[in-house]
């Protein structure tokens, strides 16, 4: 069963212009024969299909539209044209930590990034141990997150992050938080949780990870599929292809 | 498996915008308390007195308005002081609201470029955040009349009703103010002028009672001072300065405007969204 299926898809950026350009173009763009105003082509026409239980890796220069892709499938952008389907609950992991508050406690923010990112109130108190326990941050998590290093903020957004058990698991280049005993254990969460039914798409350029993780991968360039859905093989190869071209 | 979503680019249709963002709102209401007594909990962090800020700031601020505009004119009236806290109350909870909805897109940049939480939450949660410290400071009113040896009616009452039309009228400025300011940053700083200017023309340290019969009926035109105008009725149950037609008018126009703010923003985030 096809968990994400992209039909077509293209999304338009406004070219930032500041407000003259804007006001402008709402102006000119309506005596234009065409219509065309001036926007960047994030994507353009992509399709895909991602199965139930499938972990694809997508990889690309850097502005390719890897990381526009998750969005869409998010929810968070609206394409400009095509469709995309999706089946059950997904959560983005980009920015970890994202919404945390400086002045709030390390368990007050659990419930907010918890509610931020989906969970009730009832699954955040049930799972609000099993998180502490996994951020290793023990008597810290009373105190503001305004005291807590970088690497513990991350530890802690990631903790949240790993006890969501979405049916579409999104991740945007977050596999790389805290110390290098803290990254094995979030890839060794990760691969539990993509070892169920979870539905994975990845976004990285560490090609360690995209291919020791992903089933299927497709290589992005300048908004357009340059290769794949396929073999995740093919899909680093064309990548490392482009990034020589590139230098 | 959850059900089959489908994402298009066409935007939702101008009849159904209002009722998608009610569910949207109803759907994410526990987030919506969570961001409202996170805000609660930063804005008085570390403070003395912590929420008593809420009832002490207006009540500071009616001192100084007091004595620049009553003390300095010889007006020694009671009542005019409580009147000013009333304005100083609605027209705060007023200007407020509107300026918090107008930056709350590129204010929640971060947590929306992140986040599939649908937008109006962050803005919603402001206004009922805003609307909270008005409940609390209201509670000041009935102490200061004791104080001042005016008899407390029971139609104080009907003054946390005030909040009603006056945050809708504040959000659906908020919501279109909100749009626009995505694509045109100098929107904050108009809305800023506007709302400082809208203090002087909407009665905050004068009362309908004070200016010319001829004027009110002009006077009514403006939505926030009938609002003030009004809240200062519950507070001795005479409402002869206003009609009924300019009460019933201006909440209609609170809503209308509400309403057209959710249609807005409803119709025109989603493009808004790529310019954050």
């Amino acid at each position: 069963m096809n968990v994400i299926q992209f039909q077509d898809v293209t999304l338009d950026f406004p070219v930032k212009g500041g407000a003259p350009t804007y006001l402008k173009e709402q102006v000119t763009g309506r005596f234009r024969k065409d219509g065309r105003r001036s926007r960047f082509r994030a994507l353009d026409k992509v399709n895909l299909r991602v199965e139930r239980g499938e972990i694809l890796g997508i990889v690309g220069p850097n502005g390719a539209g890897k990381s526009t892709i998750l969005r869409l499938i998010a929810g968070i952008y609206r394409p400009d044209a095509g469709t995309i389907r999706t089946r059950g609950r997904c959560v983005l992991l980009a920015g970890i930590g994202t919404g945390f508050q400086g002045h709030l406690s390390g368990r007050e923010n659990i419930k907010l990034n918890g509610s931020i990112l989906g969970l009730t109130d009832r699954e955040v108190t049930d799972r609000m141990e099993d998180i502490i326990a996994f951020s290793e941050l023990g008597e810290h998590i009373e105190q503001p997150i305004r005291t807590y290093s970088m690497g513990m903020k991350a530890r802690l957004g990631f903790a949240v992050a790993a006890h969501l058990e979405p049916e579409v698991l999104l991740i945007d280049e977050v596999m790389a938080v805290g110390d290098a005993a803290f990254r094995r254990k979030c890839q060794a969460r990760i691969r539990e949780m993509v070892s169920g039914d979870t539905t994975v798409v990845i976004v990285s350029h560490n090609m360690n990870t995209v291919s020791s993780f992903c089933d299927r991968a497709l290589c992005i360039h300048h908004g357009k599929v340059a290769n794949g859905p396929g073999s995740v093989h093919d899909a680093i190869a064309m990548y490392e292809g482009l990034l020589a071209e590139e230098e | 498996m959850g059900q089959e979503v489908i994402i298009t680019g066409g935007r939702p249709s101008a009849f159904s915008a209002p009722g998608l963002m009610v569910r949207r709102l109803l759907r994410h209401r526990r987030l919506v308390r969570h961001l409202v007594v996170r805000d609660l909990k930063v804005t008085y962090h570390g403070t003395v007195i912590g929420y008593g800020w809420t009832m002490l700031e207006p009540l500071l601020l009616t001192a100084v308005y007091w004595a620049v505009f009553a003390l300095l004119r010889g007006n020694e009236d009671p009542l005019f002081v409580l009147e000013i806290l009333l304005g100083v109350l609605v027209y705060g909870l007023f200007s407020k609201t509107l300026s918090q909805t107008t930056t709350g897109l590129v204010g929640y940049s971060g947590l929306i470029k992140q986040t599939s939480v649908p937008r109006e939450v962050f803005l919603w949660s402001g206004g009922a955040f805003q609307t909270l410290r008005f409940m609390l400071s209201c509670l000041v009113i009935p102490p200061t009349m004791l104080l001042l040896g005016v008899d407390v009616d029971w139609t104080l009452l009907l003054l946390p009703l005030i909040a009603i039309p006056t945050l809708a009228l504040a959000m659906g400025l908020g919501l279109i103010g909100a749009v626009m300011h995505t694509h045109i940053r100098d929107t904050a700083h108009v809305v800023s002028i506007l709302t400082r200017a809208g203090f002087f023309l909407s009665g905050v340290f004068f009362g309908m009672r004070h200016i010319d019969e001829a004027f009110h009926e002009t006077f009514a035109l403006n939505p926030v001072a009938v609002l003030i105008e009004l809240s200062r009725s519950t507070m001795t149950g005479d409402t002869s300065l206003l009609e009924l037609e300019w009460i019933g008018r201006t909440v209609l126009v609170c809503f209308i405007v509400l309403l057209l703010g959710s249609i807005v923003f409803v119709r025109r985030e989603a493009e808004a969204v790529k310019h954050l």
